[in-house]
């Protein structure tokens, strides 16, 4: 009986405390979602900009960007169990859906609207995503 | 908890042995801060040692011990780094240490709901 009643409380304890971890480590989802809204400044930006001005303010837009996300990464104190895949396959996603629509906004589309709004979409969508199953982690 | 096995995992192992499932128990890991900061890194890559420190909410030092024991088992790796200028110790499961952990689950289960 003393055996049970000690085995219950430490399976208790053991499940409480991991769920806290997850709670505390859910920078990741926050990162994803600046990540994401950035997507929706950059590509309509990338896609209808031409000139140097908009070559300037995308560049400077986008170090911006990916400065404040680096030092906010560097900063965390923890990192999650399989993060360096999520990662890689996530940016990866990004990189291709980005590269795809800056393509064909140069080459198909020109300076459409729709285009544009449709692009910085498609390139949040993968950064959505994983904010928003990282989220679901958290729980 | 992390990749759990079924509730009676511990009992199937310990039935095909024909022993009792708490021969399957980790007696390091009977220390509740011990198994309260193995839990801590189950679903963690690697955390800082400030931050198990907080969640297990104990001191330094006795963070320290505990750690140490872990580390001598080769159930944790400890690695030190820095961020800028600020000195970081990282703490992470080795695989062998996230085996004994679920192993230790799965017994505990078994003690707890029932076995053969």
């Amino acid at each position: 009986m003393r055996e049970t009643t000690g085995a219950v409380g430490a399976l208790g304890r053991a499940a409480e405390v991991e769920k806290a971890a997850r709670q505390r480590s859910g920078w990741y989802a926050r990162y994803l979602w600046a990540f994401a809204a950035g997507q929706l400044v950059l590509v309509p930006l990338a896609v209808l900009g031409r000139g140097p001005v908009s070559v300037v303010v995308l560049g400077v837009a986008n170090v911006l960007l990916v400065t404040g996300l680096s030092v906010y990464a560097a900063r965390q104190r923890v990192v999650r169990r399989g993060f360096g895949v999520k990662h890689g396959v996530l940016v990866g996603s990004w990189a291709a859906v980005f590269a795809l629509v800056v393509v064909l906004g140069f080459t198909v589309f020109g300076r459409s609207v729709p285009f544009a709004v449709g692009a910085a979409l498609a390139c949040a969508l993968p950064l959505a995503v994983g904010a928003w199953t990282e989220m679901r982690g958290s729980a | 908890m992390t990749d759990e096995p079924t509730v009676d995992a511990g009992a199937e192992a310990a039935a095909k042995r024909g022993g009792h499932p708490r021969h399957d128990l980790a007696p390091l890991l009977n220390a509740p801060v011990r198994l309260s900061v193995v839990a801590a890194l189950a679903p963690l890559d690697k955390a800082e040692f400030a931050f198990v420190r907080d969640l297990v909410e104990v001191s330094d030092s006795v963070l320290s011990k505990q750690v140490a024991a872990l580390e001598e088992a080769g159930w944790v790796e400890v690695r030190k780094g820095r961020v800028g200028r600020r000195p970081r110790t990282w703490i992470s499961l080795t695989p062998e240490g996230r085996a004994v952990y679920e192993r230790h689950l799965a017994a505990l289960r078994a003690i707890a709901f029932g076995g053969p």
